[in-house]
Formats: structure tokens, C-alpha cells, sequence
């Protein structure tokens, strides 16, 4: 009954379908957001309302392996969504899309608090150390500061008013790199899930881009982090990436390191909702985060 | 014939001589037997003594069988159903002719779960996990609360414990909320109380480590009820209805059991109050 080491193991233990796992310690949890709110994170704090969360991935990087791997969570996914008032008070939860978790922060900080809170609990209390909201402004900056990223379009798609069909390629720079990330035809039932695979295409592609680059120049990662400011609120500190860089410099990110939060796309009103397969998530997050005790 | 004399003398105090042994004899005799009879006597008095006190001592040991053969005696004499469960109707004075600290009932459709639930005002709070109704110590205890919540079930969280008897009986049925379909079927609690009567929902029915929960939370600070409630519904090896809607106001009935092979565990099974 005691809480003492000796009666309670080390670490996080789930038991699943009848056997034992283990969380694995290795693996540190960053939440990464992308702001639909284009003033400055910080300054938001004045204004109602810190925005919407649009884009939502989870990056799990394996310190130990250093392998990284991607989890997208659409942002109309179903979960309780905590509702505070401008005083910051509670005042109730309601099922709703995900993105609007964001909203109900009365600080940058409180709003992604929420938004781990949220992510966490949807994926079964899994761990989630650092987080990172960046805005729409941040996304020419991350991109130019690399150089630009090359994609090869998936299907129609809008970028600088020019309409791009699957299989143009196309040098994303500046402006272009949001448009592209960013396009939704919302008349277009569960336009959204295309859009998620747009940014999961340009995160393989950026993800690459910028290993070859750091790998010329070290100090890249930290200079990016300072150009950032003003754009983009984080727990994550310059010593976190000084410390992570150097074990990352042989991560490869393919496709089959990315990962959706399983389930399907609904209507229960003028909104679309994302109905999450719960049986499947399990199995993910068993997959994704924890090993087997043997 | 001087040796008539003598023997004469001799037989007459031989006589007296033999008369008087054989008295004492009889006494010495007499007196064996008196203390014989009366250490027989102790020991057969002493023997029934012990054999009343361990019947005075099986009497105040607690039987699961038997505790559970006088629980639907109690129901019968006390419980007048209803087809509306929120009719039903609880003889409370006659339930508390067996034991005054019954202050409430639960009821579980769909399961054995249709008990009173005791709370000791006097009593170290794990009184009623090893005592029964009659106050017999062992199994099966009671379906109890502790003093830190309210009889009134007004508490944000309440906490309700029962055995996880291997004859099915107390709160061994609360692991049929395992199966998803029986918890998708089954999912109401019923608590009666002298005053009113309350319908719960089942939101979740999991697993959960051994932490004191009244202990470790604050639930009337809205950031503890919160987590709790978070803590749950983010189940992966238990069920849970996310449609069912948990306020602070609307609170949090645990009931919890144990887990027969998993002494560092409980299984959870909690509802919020819906009417």
C-alpha cells in the first residue's frame, strides 16, 4: 500500500490485452503547434483569444536510438475541450474539435498547457515534456532559413494565387511555404485531412533539407530558435537544442515515421469533426511509445 | 492361652487397628474421588466453558455464505421494488435495526450489487473493510464510505469500497464492467438514501494504481477534480463513455474493488450524478 520504491516500480506500466508494457524513458515528447492567430504569440495575450491550434503533431524524438518519429492529430478531433472564462476561471468541458483548446488559454503559456493537457490525456496519459506554438509568421522564416524546401505537388492545391496540380514540383520560398501548407478548399468535405497530408509531406521534405544543412553548419538549429522569437512560444531552451542537435545528426525521417491519430471524419454540425477510433489508437500509442515487459 | 490374649489383643486392636485404616482408606478414597470428581467436574465445567466461548467466538466471526444468505434476507424484509428503479423504495429504520451506521443503499441493475452502504462516525475508517453489517470481524466487511464524505453525497468525489468476494458477492460484480458490451448495457448506479433518491452514469470502468484518493486529491479545488476526471477517462485498458458529461457539480461516485491477481491495483467503476 506504501509508495515507497521498493512496493512501486520505476517508471510508467500499462497493461494492454493482457500483457505488461513499459513506457519507454528514452523518448521525449515535443507537442508542436502552428497558431492561426497571425499577431505576434506573445502580444496575443492582449487580444481574446490566443488563436486556433491548426496544426497539431506530437514529434517523439528517441534520445537513446536517436530515432524520431511524427504524430499528426487533426485538428477537428473530438475530445473534451476545458472552457475558461476571460477571468481564467473554469467554467465547463464540451465535446469539440481539438483546435479550439487552444482558444481558451488566457496566456500563450496557459493555452498550451491546455493543449499538452489535452493531447495527453487523448493518448492515454502519455508524457508530453516540451511543447512549441509557433504562428503563421514563423513559417516563411523556418522555411527561408533553410534555404526553401522543394515539394512535388499531391493534388490541387492554391500557392501565391497560382493553382498547382499532383505532380508539379515546386521550390517552396517564402509566403509560398504557409500557402502550401495552409490551402483549404472548406467547401470541400474533409478538405482538411488533405491539407494534414501536405504538412506531413513538408515536414519529410524540411526535415531533410535542414539535416543536410545543419550538418554543415551546428549552430543552425539555435540561430533558427533566435530568429523565432516573437513568433513562437516554448518550454523548449536553447540548452534542449544544444543538447539534441548533436544526437540527431543521423536521424533520417521517412513516411513510415509518420503517423495519424486513427479515425474518421464526420458532420455532427456546421463544423466537420474528426471521430477518433479509440481500439485503434490503443494499439498505436502501445506501438508508438511503450515496449513489452518480458 | 497367654497367646489368646495377646491375640485377642491383638485381634481386637487389630480390629481397631484395620477399622481405623481402613477409615482413613476410605477417607483418603473419598477425598481422591472429591478431588478426582471435582477436577472432572472443572474439566467437563471448563470444557463447556471453552466450547461456549468458541461458539461466543465463531459467533462474532464473520462467514461470507452466511453474511450473504442475511443480506437477501435484509433486502427482502427492507427493499420493495419498483418497475422504476427511482421508485424503489428503502426501509431504512428496519436496515438500521441491524446496524445503525447504515445510512445509504446501492443498487446496480444488470449485476449482485444491491447493498446497503454503512459509514462508522466512531470507528477507524477501515472499520467496515473488515467487519460486516452485524459487526463480525472478517470477510466479507460492508460496501462502505469514510468519514471524509458526505452521507449526503454531496462530496465532489465519493468514494464507495467493497470486497471483491470470490463468491461473487459485495463488489466482485463491478469487474463484469470489463467487457465493453455489458458496460455499454449496464450503465447505471442507484444510491438510495432516507431522503432522496439518485441516479448515476457509468463514464468509465478501469484500472487504477493503489493511491489513497481521498488522500491525494483536493476535490474541491476544480484543477484536482480535473485531473481525476482526466485521469479516469485516459484509460487504455479500461471503458469509457466520453459522451457522458462529468461536472464538479454533477461529481464523481468511484466505486472500487480489488483486482484478484493485482494486489497493487483497484478497479474503478465511476458515474456522475444524472438525476
Amino acid at each position: 500500500m506504501e509508495d515507497t520504491p521498493e512496493t512501486r516500480k520505476e517508471g510508467l506500466f500499462i497493461t494492454y490485452k493482457g500483457k505488461e508494457y513499459q513506457y519507454n524513458e528514452d523518448v521525449i515528447n515535443f507537442l508542436c503547434l502552428g497558431i492561426d492567430n497571425s499577431t505576434p504569440v506573445e502580444q496575443a495575450n492582449e487580444i481574446k483569444g490566443q488563436g486556433l491550434a491548426d496544426a497539431i503533431i506530437l514529434v517523439s524524438i528517441n534520445v537513446e536510438s536517436g530515432k524520431i518519429k511524427i504524430l499528426a492529430v487533426p485538428r477537428d478531433t473530438y475530445v473534451p475541450v476545458k472552457m475558461y472564462n476571460d477571468q481564467g476561471q473554469f467554467v465547463g468541458e464540451k465535446n469539440m474539435q481539438l483546435t479550439l483548446q487552444y482558444y481558451y488559454g488566457k496566456t500563450a503559456k496557459d493555452s498550451c498547457e491546455l493543449m499538452v493537457n489535452a493531447v495527453s490525456n487523448l493518448l492515454f496519459k502519455v508524457p508530453i515534456q516540451r511543447y512549441c506554438a509557433i504562428n503563421l509568421e514563423a513559417i516563411p522564416i523556418l522555411n527561408d532559413a533553410i534555404g526553401g524546401v522543394d515539394v512535388q505537388v499531391l493534388g490541387d492545391v492554391e500557392v501565391s494565387g497560382k493553382l498547382y496540380h499532383a505532380g508539379d514540383n515546386i521550390h517552396l520560398q517564402g509566403k509560398m511555404a504557409e500557402d502550401y501548407i495552409r490551402d483549404r478548399n472548406t467547401d470541400e468535405f474533409a478538405s482538411s485531412m488533405g491539407r494534414l497530408e501536405r504538412q506531413k509531406q513538408y515536414m519529410t521534405n524540411y526535415f531533410a533539407t535542414a539535416m543536410a544543412q545543419v550538418r554543415n553548419d551546428l549552430t543552425l538549429p539555435v540561430s533558427i530558435y533566435q530568429s523565432l522569437q516573437g513568433n513562437m512560444y516554448t518550454n523548449i531552451s536553447v540548452e534542449d537544442i544544444t543538447y539534441l542537435v548533436p544526437e540527431m545528426l543521423d536521424v533520417t525521417l521517412t513516411a513510415e515515421d509518420m503517423s495519424m491519430i486513427p479515425g474518421e471524419v464526420t458532420q455532427p454540425d456546421d463544423h466537420e469533426a474528426y471521430m477518433v477510433d479509440s481500439e485503434q489508437l490503443k494499439e498505436l500509442v502501445v506501438n508508438f511509445f511503450y515496449t513489452e515487459v518480458l | 492361652m497367654g497367646y489368646d490374649k495377646p491375640d485377642h489383643k491383638n485381634y481386637v486392636r487389630g480390629r481397631k487397628k484395620s477399622s481405623g485404616e481402613i477409615g482413613l482408606f476410605v477417607a483418603i478414597i473419598a477425598i481422591v474421588i472429591i478431588i478426582a470428581g471435582a477436577g472432572i467436574g472443572y474439566y467437563i465445567y471448563s470444557s463447556n466453558q471453552e466450547k461456549k466461548s468458541a461458539a461466543a467466538e465463531k459467533a462474532k466471526k464473520a462467514d461470507p455464505e452466511e453474511t450473504q444468505e442475511q443480506y437477501e434476507k435484509l433486502k427482502e424484509q427492507v427493499a420493495v421494488d419498483a418497475e422504476d428503479p427511482m421508485f424503489r423504495k428503502i426501509d431504512f429504520e428496519a436496515a438500521q435495526a441491524t446496524n445503525p451506521d447504515v445510512y445509504a443503499w446501492i443498487w446496480i441493475p444488470g449485476t449482485n450489487i444491491d447493498y446497503p452502504i454503512l459509514q462508522s462516525e466512531t470507528e477507524d475508517d477501515a472499520y467496515y473493510l473488515n467487519h460486516t453489517i452485524e459487526k463480525k470481524e472478517g470477510l466479507p466487511g460492508t460496501i462502505y464510505t469514510e468519514k471524509y464524505n458526505s452521507k449526503e453525497f454531496s462530496s465532489p468525489v465519493t468514494v464507495v469500497y467493497g470486497h471483491n468476494m470470490k463468491n461473487g458477492s459485495m463488489f466482485a460484480d463491478l469487474h463484469k464492467f470489463e467487457d465493453k458490451a455489458f458496460f455499454d448495457a449496464n450503465p447505471y448506479v442507484y444510491i438510495y438514501t432516507p431522503n432522496r433518491t439518485l441516479k448515476y452514469h457509468i463514464f468509465s470502468a478501469t484500472p487504477f494504481d493503489d493511491r489513497y484518493i481521498l488522500g491525494n486529491y483536493n476535490f474541491t479545488s476544480q484543477n484536482d477534480f480535473e485531473k481525476y476526471l482526466d485521469e479516469l477517462r485516459s484509460t487504455i485498458n479500461g471503458n469509457v463513455n466520453m459522451n457522458v458529461n462529468v461536472m464538479q457539480q454533477t461529481g464523481i461516485l468511484t466505486l472500487s474493488t480489488c483486482i484478484a491477481d493485482s494486489p497493487n491495483e483497484r478497479f474503478l467503476v465511476n458515474a456522475t450524478w444524472e438525476e
